[in-house]
């Protein structure tokens, strides 16, 4: 409850962006790590083939994991040189275990020899530029590029940064506005795309300066802005307000909705066409309370997030919630000995103070839901939230299939602003669970034992 | 690892905002309301607002107690009532509901109406529903709608304000004779009904007419809906809706448009009673079609009906259709392109 003084101050229903602690502070560079690990497999696609052995030594920008056939995985490069020390399953952030590499660095980080990728050089055979793009490990959605014989309409690249404490990509567009948009321009070239939109929030109008001032001589690309922002996976959201796909969209294939692009994957994309380096290093943002010292970092993918949390100055000893990703939709991790993965936008690291794990206390309890409508009011999706997740309590799924389960983004913003303190999110994940009869992690939570 | 990480389902953090907050909001939104009818009604008015308020919580606690809470240990009372998990009384949803039935009670009712209204109330408006968040009807009006019907006499004989100067003069040793005999008299509503006796609108905003406790005062109830529209506790839609359809609706009937709105227990309905959220739709279009409802259904008992006033069967009768408002409005939410997500079944990824 409330106490006197904040009677008369008004709730905001909209998370806080906490981007005080890092936005304003440069950017640092991460030393040479001891030791990478590296994921053969960035989620849960296929793994490629392990291409080294234990006790071989590598060089940095190696190729270490050979992509299998199209349109599966993404090859694996050696973030660093040195000595590879064990290849096996190892913890992957996305809790599993995943054939990993690890590789004790030798400090020095000798360049494997690069050529740069030149998309005038291998000419009209798009399905070569896309393999040398799988070769140079860029995440790009290669399912529906192969579906559609590499011909989008358009490009959508999200910079809204949707998560609290999270500034990576308001870093990364002003460290590297220019490279960002070269790499869109190959990729424009590349899907014979007629035109990109890159969202930006509108009260981040130095963004929106440095973007329209990189994109003068390039007629497609356009800069929207938004007023609040998007999550990730709301790319249909966005299309849709933003209206970029056509109206007859009922029936038949979608063509017309655009590909979404991460930001990390352009600037990946300009450094395979113009420096010949794979997809190496990212930016991510490190913050939280268990963090002395926040601030965006530029690491090495696959570096351990004990290394990443140490070098912010975070001791993992007083930590108690560590998740890739910001607060309102990361990745919770149990171990900090697990890699960094591609397109991780940030760290978030919580002190384990005042935590209340099992949802004990009288005011974080589950009470009745009292129909409100602020999470009705929040949803980016606009659905019911309350209505979908009373039908997954009563198991009632093909209502809640009705009623739009599958709109749902995942954005987490109606259990935010829940005054019942009902863990929405979960149960949309674990209805979505269910009518889809994936086994996964979340499949095997019992409702009972959460206290429902 | 030196220590373990906690690994739960995000989002990690909330707002501090929990349903106590959205009912003490209630509560500091009617402090204008009950100093309003202090004045105007007198220190009775207090009373009755006493009486009502633990007349609900007691009633609230004693159901609890005897059907919700199976396991309850009386010896150490206070401590088991205390620490219960079953027992809510301690929302304050109990104490909303009293505080807005004694709105609605005349100021001169017998000192057991508030006590029986808000028993009905609580009892069978909520708590046979299973408590709060599962009650269709609105209990405040229920334990209003209930008092109409079982005693009509003692819920619409009104008496004049009160005259200060006079409750001071009868201040004697004996606490007998500080309850002055209120003279009976017709509401605003009433007579332009039966007399056809229209009333200043001046004293309609103001509040010094008779009526019942909360209901009078335009300008309190305006301060306060102000402070909850602040708070975003209730939303624009229903209170907009509710008294734009009775001011567009009584203007082409040919009614006097401003004395409908300031007149009776419109504005105390508008803000208080329909924007309930137990009761109410959880869609945007879904609360204007329940505030326009409410407002064509007030207005026509109020020129049409055989009762002066409308407005808590107009709220009661839309909130029996809340339920087919969200279905229906929701459908109109619908659209393909929401069914891409669930073909590709993308994951979420950071």
């Amino acid at each position: 409850m409330d106490g006197f003084l904040p009677t008369f101050i008004r709730r905001t229903q909209t998370p806080p962006t906490f981007g005080e602690f890092t936005r304003d502070r440069p950017s640092s560079k991460m030393g040479i790590p001891e030791r990478v690990v590296v994921p053969l497999q960035d989620t849960h696609d296929t793994p490629c083939d392990i291409m080294v052995q234990e006790g071989e030594s590598v060089r940095l920008g190696q190729k270490i994991g050979l992509m299998g056939k199209p349109p599966v995985s993404v090859c694996a490069h050696a973030s660093t040189s040195g000595k590879v020390d064990r290849v096996g399953p190892l913890p992957h952030p996305l809790g599993f275990l995943a054939q990993s590499v690890s590789i004790l660095s030798d400090g020095k980080d000798d360049l494997d020899d690069l050529t740069p990728l030149n998309p005038k050089k291998i000419g009209d055979d798009k399905s070569r530029l896309f393999e040398a793009f799988r070769e140079m490990g860029i995440p790009l959605n290669y399912e529906l590029l192969y579906g559609r014989g590499f011909k989008v309409s358009s490009l959508l690249v999200n910079a809204t940064e949707f998560e609290p404490y999270i500034t990576s990509k308001h870093h990364m567009i002003k460290e590297r506005g220019q490279d960002l948009v070269g790499g869109l321009r190959v990729l424009i070239g590349a899907c014979s795309a007629s035109q990109a939109v890159i969202v930006v929030e509108k009260r981040q109008s130095s963004l929106v300066n440095i973007l329209r001032s990189a994109t003068k001589e390039v007629p497609e690309i356009t800069i929207k802005t938004v007023l609040r922002p998007y999550p990730e996976t709301a790319a249909n959201l966005l299309t849709q307000k933003l209206s970029l796909a056509k109206s007859n969209h009922s029936k038949s294939v979608h063509a017309g909705d655009p590909m979404s692009v991460d930001l990390s994957s352009l600037l990946a994309v300009n450094n395979a066409c113009f420096l010949g380096v794979p997809f190496v290093e990212q930016l991510v943002t490190v913050a939280g309370s268990g963090i002395k010292d926040p601030q965006n970092v530029w690491v090495k993918t696959g570096v351990p997030l004990l290394h990443i949390i140490n070098h912010a100055g975070g001791s993992p000893s007083r930590l108690g919630r560590v998740t890739l990703g910001g607060p309102l939709m990361g990745i919770p991790q149990q171990s900090l000995e697990v890699p960094l993965i591609k397109r991780a936008k940030g760290l978030f690291a919580a002190t384990a103070f005042l935590f209340d794990e099992h949802r004990e206390s009288r005011f974080y309890k589950r009470t009745p839901c009292i129909k409100c409508a602020k999470c009705v009011d929040a949803c980016p999706a606009s659905i019911i939230p309350n209505a979908i997740a009373d039908y997954v309590d009563n198991e009632l799924l093909g209502d809640a299939e009705q009623w739009g389960i599958f709109r749902c983004v995942e954005c987490g913003l109606c259990e935010y602003v829940c005054p019942s303190r009902i863990p929405l999110l979960e149960i949309m994940r674990l209805g979505k669970v269910l009518l889809k009869g994936e086994e996964s992690l979340l499949a095997r939570i019992n409702l009972k034992t959460l206290g429902w | 690892m030196s220590n373990r990480l906690i690994v739960s389902s995000p989002p990690y953090l909330k707002t501090g905002e929990t349903a106590h907050c959205l009912m003490f909001d209630v509560f500091v939104a009617s402090v204008p309301i009950v100093a309003a009818s202090t004045f105007f009604f007198g220190p009775r008015a207090l009373w009755i607002i006493f009486l009502s308020m633990s007349s609900a919580v007691l009633t609230e606690a004693l159901i609890q107690i005897l059907f919700k809470a199976p396991g309850f240990r009386f010896k150490p009372f206070l401590y088991s009532f205390l620490t219960n998990d079953d027992i809510t009384v301690l929302d304050g949803s109990a104490l909303v509901t009293g505080l807005l039935l004694a709105f609605t009670l005349p100021p001169n009712s017998p000192f057991w109406v508030p006590v029986v209204g808000s028993f009905v109330a609580v009892a069978i408006g909520k708590q046979v529903f299973g408590g709060m968040g599962y009650n269709i009807f609105n209990p405040a009006l229920v334990g209003r709608a209930f008092i109409l019907a079982a005693w009509p006499g003692k819920a619409t004989s009104f008496t004049e304000t009160i005259s200060w100067s006079a409750w001071v003069h009868s201040l004697g040793i004996n606490p007998t004779s500080w309850v002055i005999d209120g003279i009976s008299t017709a509401t605003p509503l009433a007579l332009l009904k039966l007399q056809s006796q229209a009333t200043s609108p001046l004293d309609l905003i103001i509040g010094s007419v008779p009526g019942s406790l909360g209901e009078t005062s335009a300008i309190a109830i305006l301060f306060g809906a102000a402070y909850l529209l602040y708070k975003g506790t209730i939303s624009w839609h229903i209170p907009v809706s509710f008294v734009g359809t009775v001011l567009l609706l009584s203007f082409v009937l040919g009614e006097n448009p401003v004395f409908h709105i300031f007149a009776g227990g419109l504005l105390l309905g508008a803000f208080f009673m329909a924007t309930d959220v137990v009761t109410s739709p959880v869609t945007k279009w879904g609360r204007i079609i329940f505030g326009a409802g409410a407002g064509v259904v007030t207005l026509l008992v109020r020129i049409y009906g055989a009762y002066p006033e409308g407005v808590c069967y107009s709220i009661l009768l839309m909130n029996a259709l809340t339920p087919l408002i969200d279905r229906y409005t929701f459908r109109t939410y619908q659209n393909p392109i929401g069914e891409v997500s669930a073909t590709k079944g993308e994951r979420s990824e950071n």
